[in-house]
């Protein structure tokens, strides 16, 4: 096998979660805000069943193909060229995923932090970082990440504590009534394509110990980035009511700035900063390992680790010249991206298994 | 299980390499010849004892602290002995009283009419004559000479192609002392010495079992310093034992003067910045390593013990947590966990507040540094790097220093250097107080692991003096992502904490009293995990009616 | 909010005009040359040629991709052809 490592359930549901969280963290509320209003919690309620039904269906159709990734078994069920071809298309969406996963980072550094460094500077540096862990394997950025979850999910929760006397409950009201279903579900369609990055688990189910307890793993990480989410966005909401929440483009790093303990911890973005860089550069990681790994088994290399920079390279590039501005990738990211993930989410995986269950028992090719 | 596996995969696949490198080796050059003399000698001893005399001689010219003592001997004088041994290498009241003094000048024993035969007299001495703890045979020239140059004292014996090696050592040695380098208020004081015998009794007479296995072996060509591996059969993990011995095996050098030498040579990863070989002087410290399932790696002429396999937190782990109470230890390891960030992170974070992000102070904390910072003619980095390599220089000479004049360097540099600077306006005494307390946070934890840290503050610092708080987030995301690349011995250096291990948490963050320790650390001691009984919780007893 | 080091400041604004450009492309060669010979010694040592052809694949696509842009040109939209596609689509959903 070109991977090595082999990680635990528990990794791989903190990977799974870091995978989701730290993007959607600070994207997404002002997106759900725009739609859905107060009611955004229950599209964030839909977009987990949603998601749920995803991972389900990529879980299924992995499990049938024991120690493939998608890479591998897309062959096994379409025969080799179409097979190849799915691979690349997937390929080719890992890599353009991480480039506007890379896009938002530097983006929101820039915007939020240091108006005036180019935001290269920004990518190259998570990007190299990002590079040195998965050059040295799967098991190194999980690690990292077991020390990162748990440091990032602690802030993320003190900064929505601190803010707990500023709140105002009323502002969920009224529930449903004024806003009806089709914006809720409208609303709901930008999360579940978030979550719907846990199709990454087509790639990581080889890598489980126990490959068994991939429902599970997909299942609570699901939960647990759901919970999550919906604790921070009815918190954002309680604190600013809709209109506010839906002006800003970052509402978790405003929420931020309200903090103010004792007239002495003011103004806590170190933190955001910290979570944003930690949550970032581990996204990053995983999207950019699964795109190394994939490239390595597509051309059926016997090491994967040559290809790491090059594909970097080519991250990193493609990100500079994925959009003009900050704004570009923001419409971007609201609008046809959600339709191409989708793609790439749900409907492949879902032909996939329809082709894999017409095939039937021929699974075990290999 | 699955961190079994974690272990093996580790090792195995190391081995694998280490193995094919010393097959290209041996395929190119026989293991190298480093030694002094250029054609290895083998000879045998001959049984004329002049013949041996002369060629010991010619071995050992221009060595004036050999002593040749010949002798008759004291049963039949026709028998000629001849005496080899060090000057100052052996403890001249054995060599007088117990070899000398009993075959020179003992009455001759009664032997029921038996004659002295040049052929039984060996024999004879060897059983009969001799009241010595050690002594051992030999017919190899080059046996005589090593044996003489590591303190013995060689009996050789007209007529016989023998030899009898007596153990005299007994050399002018320091005695045990007060560790010097790492100080507890509770808890044994006695510290290593340079002898290794005297260090394997240390540890011997703190776990007296017969499982403690004390592996002796040589290295170095030239210097042929004395090895010992010690472990606890049972308890240590036998693949890491093997590993230890491999490595040692493949080590090929002239001399090992310290541990260091070893440490070097036997790394996981010998271009980290980070240690994997733990190295102490505290005998405690190694028994207690020792228990939890390491291998120790003792070597003649040092005070300084290895132990292997190392974890990173080890680091603010000190001996006297386990001796005193457990709620008093956990709040100290969480300072000196603390304390690590500081030193490691303080400066860094200053110049990054200073130079970019002065809104995240307080108004009337930013506006009091503000004033200090007037008049200082050089940028937040520039000043705050130039204190910290002051201090470094403090620190380096207050160490190589002679004791005489270390009263002169502490005065200088507190006064000099910190009050006039501040005086001048050269320096803001805000930075005086950060780099003092970063110089003294990073004594809290321990020596090795504070070289490393000590090192890293200068890359962030000039990555926060660029960057700001994203160059120092990302200088500690790159630690962070390193740390996890490395291994010691094929154990993850982060673990407990990355693989996450709950049982391995109660001895890191804190230190859990001994009663809910059941087990050993995970991925070292799991050979034979259980430490300590169930249901030791002390209670008082129960009250049997009034009192 | 926050001020860069006058230094480097200027330096960035240089480089980051056309003048200088040589400055940044020089940068960048570096940069290919830093990852070959990081990467390339080994592969040729352990003669995977198939490893090395696909690295050298990627690098080329890698700089083709980079140095144009320091010229400050992009050589394609990356996003075009989604938007054409999905772009209609997405406006159905954009719809509060």
């Amino acid at each position: 096998m070109l991977e090595g490592g082999k990680i635990s359930s528990r990794q791989a549901i903190f990977l799974m979660v870091s995978m989701v969280l730290p993007t959607a963290f600070l994207f997404m509320a002002a997106a759900i805000a725009h739609l859905a209003k107060q009611d955004g919690w229950i599209s964030l309620l839909l977009a987990v069943f949603a998601a749920l039904l995803i991972a389900w269906l990529v879980v299924n159709l992995s499990l049938r193909f024991p120690g493939q990734t998608i890479f591998q078994f897309a062959e096994v069920i379409l025969g080799r060229w179409p097979g190849k071809v799915v691979a690349f298309l997937y390929i080719w969406w890992l890599i353009h995923m991480n480039a506007e996963i890379l896009r938002q980072f530097g983006s929101f550094m820039v915007s939020a932090f240091m108006p005036e460094t180019p935001i290269i500077v920004f990518e190259i540096l998570v990007t190299v970082i990002a590079a040195y862990a998965v050059r040295n394997g799967l098991e190194v950025f999980t690690r990292v990440n077991e020390i990162l979850l748990p440091i990032i999910l602690a802030m993320v929760f003190i900064v929505n504590i601190l803010l707990v006397p500023e709140l105002n409950l009323k502002r969920l009201l009224p529930v449903y009534i004024d806003n009806g279903a089709v914006p809720i579900i409208k609303g709901a369609i930008m999360p579940s394509v978030w979550f719907g990055e846990i199709v990454v688990m087509a790639v990581l189910i080889p890598y489980l110990n126990k490959a068994k307890e991939a429902y599970r793993v997909a299942a609570s990480a699901t939960l647990i980035t759901g919970s999550i989410l919906i604790f921070s966005y009815v918190n954002s909401m309680a604190l600013y009511g809709p209109e506010a929440a839906d002006g800003w483009i970052f509402p978790s790093l405003n929420k931020v700035r309200i903090v103010n303990i004792a007239n002495f911890l003011e103004r806590l973005e170190a933190l955001i900063m910290f979570v944003w860089v930690a949550g970032g550069m581990v996204k990053i990681s995983i999207f950019y390992w699964a795109a190394v790994l994939g490239s390595a088994q597509w051309l059926e290399l016997k090491d994967y680790k040559p290809l790491v920079l090059p594909v970097g390279v080519i991250i990193l590039a493609l990100s500079i010249m994925a959009h003009e501005s900050i704004l570009g990738l923001y419409t971007f990211l609201a609008t046809s991206a959600l339709p191409f993930w989708i793609v790439f989410q749900a409907c492949i995986p879902l032909l996939l298994l329809i082709a894999a269950m017409l095939r039937g028992p021929r699974k075990t090719r290999h | 299980m699955r961190f079994i596996k974690f272990i093996r995969r580790g090792m195995s696949g190391r081995r694998k390499s280490d193995s094919g490198q010393q097959d290209n080796g041996s395929k190119n050059q026989k293991k190298e010849n480093l030694t002094a003399n250029q054609e290895p000698r083998n000879q045998d001893l001959s049984s004329d004892l002049q013949t041996n005399l002369r060629q010991i001689r010619a071995i050992l010219s221009e060595c004036s602290d050999v002593i040749y003592r010949e002798f008759d001997f004291a049963q039949d004088e026709r028998i000629k002995l001849a005496l080899v041994y060090l000057d100052g290498m052996v403890d001249k009241t054995r060599v007088s009283d117990q070899i000398m003094h009993s075959l020179m000048l003992d009455a001759p024993l009664v032997e029921q009419g038996e004659e002295f035969t040049r052929t039984r007299v060996f024999a004879i001495i060897k059983k009969r004559l001799l009241p010595i703890q050690q002594i051992e045979e030999t017919n190899n020239l080059d046996q005589v000479i090593d044996a003489v140059l590591a303190g013995d004292a060689v009996l050789l014996v007209d007529g016989c192609a023998c030899a009898v090696i007596n153990d005299a050592k007994g050399w002018e040695s320091r005695s045990i002392e007060e560790s010097q380098t790492e100080l507890v208020v509770r808890g044994p004081r006695e510290a290593f010495v340079e002898t290794l015998r005297v260090n394997t009794s240390l540890i011997r007479r703190k776990i007296k079992n017969p499982n403690l296995k004390i592996e002796a072996m040589k290295l170095g060509q030239i210097t042929k310093t004395d090895i010992a591996i010690v472990y606890i059969k049972g308890i240590v993990n036998e693949q890491v034992v093997t590993e230890v011995k491999e490595r040692l095996n493949r080590i090929n050098i002239d001399s090992i003067l310290e541990t260091g030498y070893i440490e070097e040579l036997v790394e996981d990863n010998p271009l980290s910045p980070f240690c994997t070989v733990l190295h102490t002087e505290r005998p405690d410290k190694v028994a207690a390593q020792l228990l939890e399932g390491r291998v120790a790696i003792l070597v003649d002429g040092t005070p300084y013990v290895l132990t292997v396999p190392l974890l990173f937190v080890e680091a603010i782990q000190s001996p006297e947590d386990y001796y005193e109470r457990p709620m008093f230890s956990s709040v100290m390891r969480l300072l000196r966990w603390f304390s690590m960030i500081i030193s490691l992170l303080a400066p860094s974070l200053y110049i990054a507040i200073i130079t970019f992000h002065h809104e995240m102070l307080p108004t009337a904390l930013l506006l009091s540094l503000a004033a200090q910072r007037e008049t200082v003619p050089f940028p937040a980095f520039v000043e705050t790097f130039m204190m910290e390599f002051v201090f470094e220089i403090l620190r380096e000479a207050g160490i190589r220093l002679p004791r005489q004049v270390g009263q002169a360097v502490s005065i200088v540099g507190a006064l000099v250097i910190g009050q006039a600077a501040v005086q001048a306006g050269l320096v803001a005494a805000g930075t005086v107080i950060l780099v003092a307390l970063t110089g003294i946070a990073s004594f809290t934890f321990c020596y090795y692991a504070s070289t490393s840290i000590r090192l890293l503050r200068f890359p962030i610092m000039v990555l926060a003096g660029t960057l700001g708080l994203y160059g120092v987030i990302c200088g500690v995301l790159a630690i962070l992502v390193h740390l996890a690349t490395l291994r010691s011995f094929g154990v993850p250096y982060l673990s407990p904490l990355a693989p996450l291990n709950t049982d391995g948490l109660k001895d890191v963050a804190v230190r859990m009293p001994w009663w809910t320790m059941l087990r050993r650390p995970r991925l070292v001691g799991m050979a034979n995990p259980q430490r300590v009984a169930r249901g030791l919780k002390p209670a008082p007893p129960p009250t049997r009616g009034k009192r | 909010m926050s001020k860069l080091p006058i230094w480097l400041k200027d330096m960035l604004a240089l480089t980051l005009k056309r003048e200088l450009a040589s400055f940044m492309i020089a940068l960048v060669l570096l940069a290919f040359a830093f990852i070959i010979w990081l990467e390339a010694p080994g592969l040729v040592k352990k003669k995977m040629w198939r490893e090395l052809a696909a690295f050298s694949v990627f690098l080329i696509i890698g700089m083709a991709l980079t140095i144009p842009q320091v010229y400050g040109i992009r050589p394609f939209e990356p996003n075009a052809p989604i938007e054409t596609l999905f772009k209609p689509l997405a406006e159905l959903l954009k719809k509060p």
